[in-house]
């Protein structure tokens, strides 16, 4: 997993948590790396498991919750730092159709070993669209809070259904539906 | 929060902080290496491109060789099929004047028309390759053009009578003459027009428009329109395009139906191109079709006292000593022949070496002189006559040279070894009557001068 999803999940905790939480998360969690995360290295996905499950345990919030906040917190992330992701999208409907398409062909460019999920779009209604997330990683409820975040960034009111096609939660399907 | 714990967050920070170090270093180096390996590859593009462009080279000078040997000996062997030929023409010629009862008479004309359709063919396929060699010269001989084009329209008259077709003219009659210009090349364009519009129309007629354009005109230049209308089947649109084009005839029934090497407007064009003119053509279908040529001329107004009348040359010729110099016995019949009842006094010879002793002993003022010959060809001859180390022969005698190259080099090649003229094969009447009589005043004014 790429190392910005790391250091900025453990920025989001000292924000909303305090840096204690994010001492505590490292210091009672065996983590290969010890927790030192760099956005340009490459780390093991199961410590990712391991902080959050930790995390749901310390803070009692629902891990579905958790994943959804950080999820819209990584959004906000890609603004500032990768604003190019956003050049060719009119409105939100067009910038999620991109991320299969154009933002992960770019990823994988870059680097050729990340493993990304995919996100196949389809229109069923002019203002109705469906979006198959499929990774192994089974995090749908990241997926949710970045689909979030982003009608909240085109400033469109989503009404978005959450529909799990697999009970390991590697395949979610999103039916996303624009109102006016 | 405890000391302790920003210790430990500040130790992780740098501890991050060297690992991005070392990453970033390592993709830097990573980076470089791809682009010392691009820089390489981009240099053996480069070599390879170098390689492949030689060889391209090589392969396009192969192929422009091997074109240009096969145009060769296409005109070498045109070249020799049109000698024998011109003789077979020749005598046909002099069978027909001699009124032969039926059925010979009409085995003759069907003898010369066959020959000379062949003849046509083989110099579409001579001047083709001349052309496309870069190798046609054009003279810039004065002469009458309202004259030729008329010789030419009333020759063709009787075949468009023959078929049943109106056969009309118009001329305008303040066209300055003589014009200088191609004489021949002219009268190839035309009668290619006026055959075609012949060929290719049933009922009707064909029209032949000649105008003076003088808007275009200059002092110095004058400018002919030529339009040849027809009332045939027309072209359509999409063979228009294509009648220009080499061994292009608009389909090929048209070919079964017409015959003809398809050479006929393709040379046409750029004869008409290379002198500077222009030719379109316009079409409509089952209605009839109008070719235009545009042509300049030089209009030189001193190039009149040039232009002589055929019969008025043929009464000044009486008493010339010409020497023939032809190595083909058919060839200097057929001069025989043709200078006939001028009262030139004629001289033969078989080659070069034979002229030299002809002329020692005689007192000739003329030599007409072929260029292949063996023993002793026409230019070596010339040289020797030239070098005035012949006993008894006069070194300024003009010589005029018998040729049936088209060559620009073939010309540059005989004036420079001092020849004085020339007269292309097949002989035309009045051309050799224009340049003996021209040649026959030299002399006179030379011996004014001597004496």
């Amino acid at each position: 997993m790429k190392g910005v999803v790391f250091t900025e999940f453990l920025e989001m905790v000292e924000q909303k948590f305090g840096m204690d939480m994010v001492n505590d998360l490292i210091d009672n969690n065996t983590l290969s790396s010890g927790g030192v995360y760099s956005a340009v290295g490459t780390y093991d996905h199961a410590e990712m498991v391991t902080l959050v499950m930790d995390l749901n345990k310390r803070s009692g919030i629902a891990l579905p919750d958790l994943l959804k906040a950080f999820g819209a917190y990584l959004f906000q992330t890609f603004k500032t730092g990768y604003p190019q992701m956003f050049e060719n999208a009119n409105n939100g409907f067009e910038f999620l159709q991109s991320v299969d398409q154009e933002i992960h062909v770019e990823v994988l460019k870059l680097y050729p070993d990340a493993e990304l999920p995919s996100f196949r779009t389809q229109m069923l209604e002019e203002n109705v669209l469906q979006m198959d997330y499929r990774s192994d990683r089974a995090m749908g409820a990241l997926a949710h809070g970045l689909i979030e975040a982003c009608g909240v960034h085109y400033e469109e009111n989503f009404d978005i259904e959450y529909q799990p096609q697999t009970e390991d939660g590697k395949h979610v399907r999103f039916v996303i539906r624009k109102n006016a | 929060m405890s000391e302790d714990a920003y210790k430990k967050a500040f130790e992780r920070e740098r501890l991050a902080r060297k690992e991005a170090e070392r990453i970033t270093e390592a993709k830097s180096r990573e980076l470089f290496a791809l682009n010392s390996a691009l820089k390489e590859l981009n240099a053996d593009l480069e070599a390879r491109i170098l390689e492949r462009t030689a060889e391209l080279e090589q392969a396009m000078q192969r192929a422009e060789a091997n074109t240009k040997a096969k145009s060769e000996f296409l005109s070498v062997m045109s070249h020799e099929m049109r000698s024998p030929l011109n003789v077979i023409v020749g005598f046909t010629e002099l069978l027909e004047q001699r009124e032969l009862d039926e059925p010979e008479g009409g085995y003759i004309r069907n003898m010369k028309f066959s020959a000379l359709q062949l003849l046509n063919l083989i110099n579409d396929i001579l001047d083709l390759s001349a052309i496309e060699a870069g190798k046609i010269a054009f003279e810039r001989t004065p002469f009458d053009v309202g004259y030729t084009i008329n010789r030419v329209f009333n020759a063709l008259e009787q075949r468009a009578i023959d078929k049943g077709l109106t056969w009309s003219k118009s001329f305008p009659n303040d066209l300055p003459s003589p014009l200088i210009g191609d004489a021949a090349k002219l009268n190839q364009v035309l009668i290619n027009l006026l055959d075609n519009a012949i060929k290719f129309t049933r009922e009707g007629g064909v029209d032949l428009d000649l105008t003076y354009l003088k808007d275009k005109s200059s002092e110095r230049e004058v400018w002919i329109a030529l339009e040849v209308h027809d009332t045939g089947k027309g072209i359509s649109e999409d063979n228009l395009e294509r009648i220009f084009n080499k061994f292009e005839q608009e389909n090929t029934s048209t070919r079964r139906l017409h015959g003809g090497s398809g050479l006929g407007l393709a040379i046409s064009k750029q004869l008409i191109e290379l002198q500077g003119g222009s030719i379109f053509c316009h079409s409509e279908l089952d209605k009839g079709t109008t070719f235009r040529v545009e042509l300049p001329f030089i209009h030189e107004p001193r190039a009149e006292e040039e232009l002589v009348n055929t019969d008025q040359a043929k009464t000044n010729l009486a008493g010339l000593k010409l020497l023939v110099t032809e190595d083909l016995e058919v060839n200097r019949m057929l001069l025989r022949q043709m200078l006939r009842n001028t009262g030139i006094v004629l001289f033969e010879a078989e080659n070069g070496k034979e002229a030299l002793e002809v002329l020692k002993t005689h007192d000739v003022d003329m030599v007409l002189m072929d260029l292949h010959m063996p023993e002793m060809d026409g230019l070596e001859a010339t040289k020797a006559i030239r070098s005035g180390h012949v006993k008894g022969v006069d070194p300024h005698l003009p010589i005029v040279c018998l040729t049936a190259d088209v060559f620009k080099e073939t010309k540059e090649e005989i004036f420079s070894v001092g020849m004085n003229d020339f007269v292309t094969k097949p002989m035309e009447l009045r051309r050799l009557f224009q340049v003996l009589d021209h040649w026959k005043k030299h002399i006179e004014a030379r011996g004014a001068d001597v004496v």
